[in-house]
């Protein structure tokens, strides 16, 4: 080694934190394989016959809306068609400006209702709540707009059933995904959440709320989201469920123990990582009270929803994102290397803060020193090339599990050419797609450190995956600037 | 993210290292895409023969559930799994008896029980879910030995699976190894082990046995096992639940037992004991005694619960509110009337709130 002893030292920790962040990958991808081949049994549950005793707990299905009057008719039908045997639903609409309120009113029939109020969270002033004459299991919330986080106070607020399950008013459940995520509170009288994986819906064929066809995105940013997600969910999470370390839980798609969510306080309205906050909030009150708990991920894929087409709009999304787990990690800080604080607060959680929050600075900083060492002629051109053939390398070597861990699992694409499509992706992903993520995440991590105040930004949907339903024409594309819905984390 | 081994100095060695990682890792992810690729095209062959084996073998099944005598070829090892489970899909799905005997004599015909016994003893999931299946439907006496086994698998759906195959072939056996292992097992959906006793069609003998096995257990259970367990009776019958639920409702209980006991308290018998916990310092168990008292109240109770209308906890007066439009205290247009008599405005607003949700 060479050098002056700061610079060895340097070049020790940056060493020290590669060996570790794939030691850290390596084992989670082993924990999901296992996860997967003992995991036969419970995959098998959906080609059973269902039967129902009338015994499973109801759910209430809280689906907050701003801004969503292109998704959220489709949205609605497809959760009133759930196969369970007991649910309400209950749609806040955050003070949306354009028709979202006008659509629902018209689609559903809804009445005004007497609703005697119960304030078990805070929220923001409600301004008026509504039944549909069709469907007695659906209200309606109409609100003054306070973000996500306060849309779902208010929903939980007006939940009558023990368990609540989370919604973005853009995606779509499968239709036994109820039945699927509320298995682990049958199983486990002590299970406070449940999450299950998100796909991507780009490319896909919807109709009427129900997904027809799964296809693969025309945009080769989206494909490349689509391997990410296979990653942030096949090892990610189900990598750490079996430790009862698994510390996000998508805004899209979770259900919780409704009391739980009360006694942790509801959701954080001062976060643009509400649920990330949530989750993280159960393990630390849990763990520090000694209550047992468990946090659970279902890897059956349950709900599809829209990701971004647009680099302005994935900027936006992924400092989003950023900008939550460092305020979900903060807030909880108490979590981290707890005496009581178990797999969560001593491995989860370190690995989170190492390998997450701080991943986009030592990336972008080695990548950085590695150019410059390269040009200034520190790093000779061979060692360049072997450096640059290493990070290339294990970052596919990654991807690649995370492909042969969906073709074990699920096999969504069936068509030959997507698996092409797919491979091509995951070799597309490392030339410049993660290093631009990096830079944004990094800057959102700069923008958090000098408090600047986060902001949700515009997100556009286009909704090109929903066939216009039948007789009312095509769906105009929305365009939204939120303080709204969670995107996939 | 891996470019943070950039600067890792210039020693031969660590490039050395670093370049047989990446080239290893470019190897090992060629191999990995040559294996998805190699288990896609496996997977393509299988759905094709999968396929071609559903199109001989369905016309077959359907004539046989018709009740005709159809032409059964030789079923090749390969095609049993298909076959299965088809013919399990047809029995799940056809009623009658005419249907259960044509496709039992299919089965018989192509050995479905040795195929079944067979793909009992491979390690994968889904062939041993196919087999419980199947043995279930045929029922044979012989297999219950062969089951009983699989109810202590470690997980819920292989063992329920198992359940419901050993009532089909001796129910009145099934009964006590069922219950023996309730206990035991927490991992065991209630809901599921429910929806196994529905199927299995108890009559009255093996239905008190049950019950009264229940009921010895009582006084030695846990509280969280009688909060997991209690729901259980709701499949027993009223009379059994009720002479289970009246010693759990004694004043010295705690609340969450008290809860759980009343969310299953039926017969009338029971409603002195309901109506004295409508009293409890514990709001869950004044919210249970609530909706009690909508399934077995009268109008001698419609002062209490108009009481409880005013109650400081929201979950009572909803539960109170429900009970008097349950149509044992007077039909809606009477409570309509009696909430503009109402004082306090939670009890009035409760009362509109419920009495709205009642409309069509």
């Amino acid at each position: 080694m060479t050098g002056p002893p700061l610079l060895v030292a340097v070049q020790w920790v940056f060493l020290a934190y590669f060996i570790g962040l794939q030691l850290t990958y390596i084992l989670l991808d082993l924990i999901a394989i296992r996860v997967i081949r003992r995991g036969g049994e419970a995959g098998s549950v959906s080609a059973l016959p269902q039967s129902y005793s009338g015994l499973e707990p109801p759910v209430s299905l809280l689906v907050p809306a701003f801004n969503e009057e292109a998704t959220i008719v489709a949205s609605i039908w497809s959760l009133l068609q759930l196969e369970y045997p007991s649910f309400e639903i209950v749609v806040v609409n955050d003070g949306s400006r354009d028709s979202t309120l006008e659509v629902l009113k018209r689609e559903f029939d809804l009445r005004p209702f007497p609703e005697a109020t119960r304030i078990s969270v805070p929220s923001r002033r409600l301004l008026g709540m509504y039944r549909s004459a069709r469907f007695r299991n659906l209200r309606v919330i109409d609100k003054e707009n306070g973000g996500k986080a306060d849309a779902l106070n208010a929903a939980i607020n007006s939940a009558r059933c023990p368990l609540v399950c989370i919604v973005d008013a853009d995606s779509v459940l499968q239709r036994d995904s109820l039945t699927l995520a509320v298995r682990p509170f049958l199983e486990d009288a002590t299970t406070v959440a449940c999450g299950g994986t998100i796909r991507i819906a780009n490319g896909c064929r919807v109709s009427e709320g129900f997904l027809e066809e799964v296809g693969m995105p025309r945009s080769w940013l989206a494909r490349i989201q689509v391997v990410e997600y296979f990653r942030a969910f096949l090892f990610g999470r189900m990598g750490w469920s079996p430790l009862n370390a698994m510390l996000i839980i998508s805004g899209a798609f979770g259900v919780f123990r409704r009391e739980a969510v009360i006694a942790a306080g509801g959701y954080r309205t001062d976060t643009v990582g509400e649920d990330m906050d949530l989750v993280v909030r159960l393990h630390r009150v849990h763990r520090l009270a000694g209550t047992p708990y468990r946090i659970v991920f279902v890897p059956d894929p349950i709900c599809w929803t829209e990701a971004p087409e647009s680099l302005r709009v994935l900027r936006s999304q992924r400092m989003r994102w950023q900008r939550g787990l460092l305020e979900s990690l903060a807030a909880n800080r108490r979590l981290l290397f707890h005496r009581r604080g178990g797999a969560a607060g001593w491995l989860a959680f370190p690995v989170m803060l190492l390998f997450e929050a701080l991943g986009p600075l030592v990336e972008l900083v080695g990548l950085a020193l590695m150019v410059v060492a390269a040009l200034s002629g520190t790093l000779s051109g061979p060692a360049f090339f072997a450096f640059l053939l290493a990070a290339m390398g294990m970052g596919l070597l990654l991807s690649a599990s995370a492909l042969l861990l969906e073709e074990m699992a699920f096999h969504t694409f069936e068509r030959p050419a997507d698996l092409g499509l797919l491979m091509a992706a995951m070799v597309l992903e490392n030339l410049g797609y993660r290093q631009l993520t990096a830079w944004w995440r990094l800057q959102a991590t700069l923008l958090w450190l000098v408090r600047r105040p986060g902001r949700w930004g515009r997100m556009e949907r286009s909704a090109s995956w929903q066939a216009p339903p039948e007789g009312r024409g095509a769906i105009p594309p929305a365009t939204d600037s939120k303080p709204a819905p969670g995107g996939e984390r | 993210m891996n470019t943070a081994l950039a600067p890792s100095v210039e020693s031969g060695t660590l490039i050395w290292i670093a370049f047989a990682a990446g080239l290893v890792s470019l190897g090992l992810t060629v191999l990995l895409a040559l294996q998805v690729t190699w288990m896609r095209a496996m997977k393509r062959r299988r759905d094709r023969r999968h396929l071609r084996c559903l199109d001989t073998w369905r016309p077959i099944l359907y004539q046989a559930a018709m009740g005709e005598t159809p032409e059964v070829p030789a079923l090749a090892p390969k095609d049993e799994a298909s076959v299965l489970l088809l013919w399990n899909q047809l029995q799940d799905g056809l009623r009658g008896r005419t249907a259960r005997e044509g496709l039992n004599r299919v089965a018989h015909a192509v050995d479905a029980l040795a195929a079944a016994r067979r793909a009992l003893r491979r390690r994968g999931a889904q062939d041993r879910l196919l087999a419980l299946r199947t043995l279930r439907h045929l029922g044979e006496p012989d297999d219950f030995e062969l089951v009983r086994p699989f109810l202590d698998e470690p997980g819920s759906t292989i063992c329920l699976a198992a359940a419901r195959a050993l009532f089909h072939v001796d129910r009145t056996a099934a009964t006590p190894e069922l219950w023996r292992r309730l206990r035991r097992r927490t991992d065991w959906p209630l809901a599921q082990v429910s929806a196994v006793l529905h199927d299995a069609d108890l009559g009255e003998a093996e239905m008190t046995a049950l019950a009264a096995a229940f009921a010895a257990q009582v006084p030695g259970l846990e509280i969280a096992e009688l909060r997991r367990l209690l729901p259980l009776l709701s499949v027993f019958g009223e009379r059994a639940a009720a002479n289970v639920v009246r010693r759990l409702l004694a004043p010295s209980q705690v609340p969450e037992v008290l809860t759980a006991a009343l969310k299953q308290a039926r017969g009338e018998e029971l409603l002195p004991d309901v109506v004295r916990l409508c009293g409890h310092p514990a709001w869950p168990v004044r919210t249970q005694a609530a909706t009690a008292l909508g399934r077995l109240g009268g109008p001698a109770q419609l002062d209490l619960l108009l009481t409880m209308l005013a109650d400081r906890q929201w979950w009572v007066r909803y539960r109170a509110a429900q009970a008097l439009l349950s149509g044992r205290f007077g039909d809606p247009e009477e409570l309509s009337r009696l909430r503009g008599q109402l004082q306090d405005r939670f009890a009035r607003d409760i009362l509109t709130h419920v009495l709205a949700e009642t409309l069509p």
